[in-house]
């Protein structure tokens, strides 16, 4: 059925356009460009200062030299281990913060408020901060370890707990926003059920089982694509915290871009590894979508 | 009611924005200053003798430098320079501190060639810059060289005088050198002999001194040479199994960073670097110490093709897009002849005389306090009887080689890796990376 549009109706979009007009051209000249810009960077030869002009096009040529190199997939493989722990933290840690700030208790609303502050606060101040923290000689955290006689962990100066630390302290950054998210989901959720849980006799791990997870589980699966997605944007924690290091423990495949790119100027090869790693993000979430439709479904 | 009220607004919002900016060309019109644009490392905009510098070179010229500092370390330096080159920014004068992109940029095409520009001012460069002018075959040139920096090893005197121990003078070996840290090295007072830093060339010292190849020939990796495999273990040696310096690990857990022996000189006997460091030694603002420091010659290896010195040299170029190309060759050749003097450190100019000399040297000596003197400095400095090599890595992805020299040694004397592996890593990724911009 065709609606006919009236003067009033006109009025109505051309205001709806206007409100939209300002996202839409910012996301054109800030994403959309850069994307099909960097795409189209990856088939030229601009890998050094001296080519940077150079429109050669070379076809597949830096993606060769990207899938054929140990640095891309050494990198890689650390951008998913960082992955894998910041998604189960902030998940895990986002639900049971939430769990806890669900209940009623005396500061409350304090609480709440602490328990979103790192997530506004700015990552480069954190990693200062933190790293003074956990220094090892000189730190308050060792210095713990040393009342006891223990010289305690190398927290950013291990090559074995480097990643994991940068890891977690994403992890606990970003979680504030899972917080609140299902805080919302979770009060949502009609009393009755967990009235009738009670008169059952429900224990409490039951009631998470059959109550809270169904009923909070679509917005799990949003906060997951979205956590999954974030996860892989670990550039300003791991250069405020390791930049890498120590000896590229912690080298994850954000930072290796930006250092192709714009400190050693290879253009085109840093473009090839940014194509593959977005592709790799957008199967990871199209693997998401499947999941969740399959349980959706069940 | 309420649009007219906001379209008038707009109208006279609009039109004092335009009425602003209509008086600031005014102004600028009526003075018609002369002006020159450059850029430098955020640390720089805030030393005295930088501004001092420009201020009485305005005087001088009637030129007014406007400066754009850029924040970061030097690698975030560097790339704003290079994303300013590559985009064709019109900024001036763009200097070039260590070798390390300065090739890469010449070669870039990024400079304006500056041989029929000098001459025509009627500067004849050769006589002034002789054998530092960055010449090509044909004599053509990019650059004004502004400073040679040339390293020495800066000792702790206190210590030195506490332990008894002769403070050490050139020439010497770095045998020697092993020797005089053993004899300083106090574990029970946390006092070490020596600090060297964990980057290239201290890693890699003895095989820079020597001058082993970085490239084979065939333009491919050239660290498996034995020498660099030893000038390695070298390193690793004084750290892991001399204990004379923190091991790598230590040096990680301390944050130690670029100026630490200028924050922690007080328990470190020796520490070879730049002579730009008197910077940082001569400043009780921004680095506060109790104790005095001296300045020794570099060792040398022992072998007959180990006795250098390590220099960087440090140029100004021309923009080739410079939106004041006369102002800018001014300045850059007025930078060449006189930033020496302001900085404190070694002109790279053909002949000095006997009072150039001595304002060059007089001024460190000077900011000192009676830390060192004019001859400490000059026997330490350039009457050392060694020849000179550079520094830095140069060649073909430079940055990246260094980078990754950086990287796996960090990983063998961390002890993930063996020597070996560590060789042939290097190897690997720099041939990659050769052929990533080829």
């Amino acid at each position: 059925m065709k609606t006919k549009l009236t003067k009033s109706n006109l009025r109505d979009a051309r205001t709806g356009y206007i409100f939209i007009l300002p996202f839409v051209v910012l996301f054109a000249v800030f994403k959309v460009y850069p994307l099909i810009y960097g795409f189209a960077v990856s088939f030229l030869g601009r890998n050094s200062i001296r080519t940077v002009s150079d429109t050669t096009f070379v076809g597949l040529e830096n993606y060769v030299k990207v899938l054929q190199s140990n640095s891309f997939w050494t990198s890689l493989e650390k951008s998913f281990q960082y992955a894998l722990i910041y998604t189960v933290v902030v998940m895990v840690g986002g639900f049971l913060t939430a769990m806890l700030l669900n209940r009623k208790f005396r500061g409350r609303t304090f609480v709440r408020t602490m328990a979103y502050l790192p997530y506004v606060t700015n990552v480069i101040a954190i990693g200062i901060v933190l790293k003074y923290l956990f220094n090892p000689t000189k730190g308050p955290i060792n210095a713990i370890f040393r009342a006891f006689g223990e010289a305690g962990p190398k927290w950013f100066s291990s090559p074995d707990l480097a990643l994991p630390m940068t890891a977690i302290i994403g992890a606990w950054l970003a979680m504030a926003f899972n917080t609140i998210t299902i805080l919302a989901a979770l009060q949502d959720i009609p009393n009755d059920l967990f009235e009738v849980a009670d008169i059952e006799g429900a224990s409490g791990l039951q009631r998470i089982r059959y109550i809270v997870l169904p009923m909070i589980s679509s917005a799990l699966f949003m906060l997951l694509t979205i956590t999954v997605i974030n996860s892989f944007k670990s550039y300003t924690t791991v250069v405020s915290l390791t930049n890498g290091g120590p000896a590229s423990s912690s080298r994850v495949l954000s930072l290796q871009i930006y250092e192709d790119a714009f400190t050693y100027m290879k253009f085109s090869i840093a473009a090839a590894e940014g194509t593959l790693f977005t592709l790799i993000i957008i199967a990871f979430n199209k693997i998401l979508d499947k999941v969740r439709a399959v349980w959706e479904n069940r | 009611m309420k649009k007219i009220v906001c379209t008038a607004l707009l109208i006279v919002a609009a039109a004092s924005m335009l009425f602003a900016q209509g008086s600031n060309e005014s102004a600028t019109a009526s003075t018609e200053q002369r002006v020159v644009t450059t850029v430098c490392r955020a640390s720089y905009a805030n030393e005295e003798w930088y501004n001092r510098m420009n201020a009485d070179f305005e005087a001088e010229t009637g030129i007014h430098v406007d400066v754009q500092p850029t924040p970061g370390n030097d690698d975030d330096h560097d790339a704003k320079v290079n994303i300013d080159l590559l985009a064709g920014r019109t900024i001036d004068v763009i200097p070039s501190l260590g070798p390390k992109f300065y090739y890469e940029r010449v070669e870039a095409g990024f400079f304006a060639p500056l041989s029929e520009l000098a001459a025509a001012a009627g500067v004849d460069v050769n006589s002034v810059y002789g054998g530092y002018l960055p010449a090509d075959e044909s004599g053509e040139f990019y650059s004004v060289p502004v400073k040679q920096e040339l390293w020495c090893v800066f000792f702790n005197r206190n210590l030195f005088d506490a332990a008894g121990v002769p403070y050490p003078e050139g020439p010497w070996t770095w045998d020697e050198y092993v020797e005089t840290a053993k004899k300083l090295t106090d574990p029970s007072k946390g006092i070490y002999g020596s600090h060297m830093s964990i980057d290239p060339p201290w890693t890699i010292m003895l095989a820079k001194q020597e001058e082993i190849p970085l490239y084979k020939e065939d333009g491919t990796c050239n660290f498996d040479d034995p020498r660099w495999r030893e000038a390695i273990e070298f390193y690793a040696t004084l750290g892991n199994e001399l204990k004379v310096q923190m091991s790598v690990e230590e040096f990680k857990n301390e944050n130690a960073s670029w100026n630490y022996y200028a924050l922690a000189g007080d328990h470190i006997a020796m520490f070879p670097n730049g002579n730009w460091f008197t910077r940082l030694l001569n400043s009780q603002t921004d680095y506060p110490k109790d104790w005095s420091y001296g300045v020794a010659p570099m060792p040398s290896t022992g072998n007959e093709n180990g006795a250098n010195n390590l220099v960087s040299m440090g140029y100004v170029s021309v923009n080739k897009n410079a939106a004041h190309p006369e102002e800018a060759l001014e300045y850059v050749l007025w930078l060449g002849e006189n930033q020496w003097k302001y900085e404190g450190g070694i002109p790279a100019l053909a002949t000095l005389s006997e009072e150039d000399k001595n304002l060059a040297f007089s001024s460190v000596a000077d900011a000192s306090n009676g830390q060192v003197t004019v001859d400490e400095i000059y026997n330490a400095w350039i009457n050392t009887g060694l020849g000179t090599t550079e520094s830095d890595i140069i060649g073909t992805a430079a940055g990246e080689y260094d980078n990754i020299v950086e990287d796996e040694l960090e990983a063998y004397f961390l002890g993930l890796q063996s020597i070996d592996v560590t060789i042939d890593n290097v190897v690997n990724r720099v041939n990659e990376a050769i052929k990533n911009v080829q």
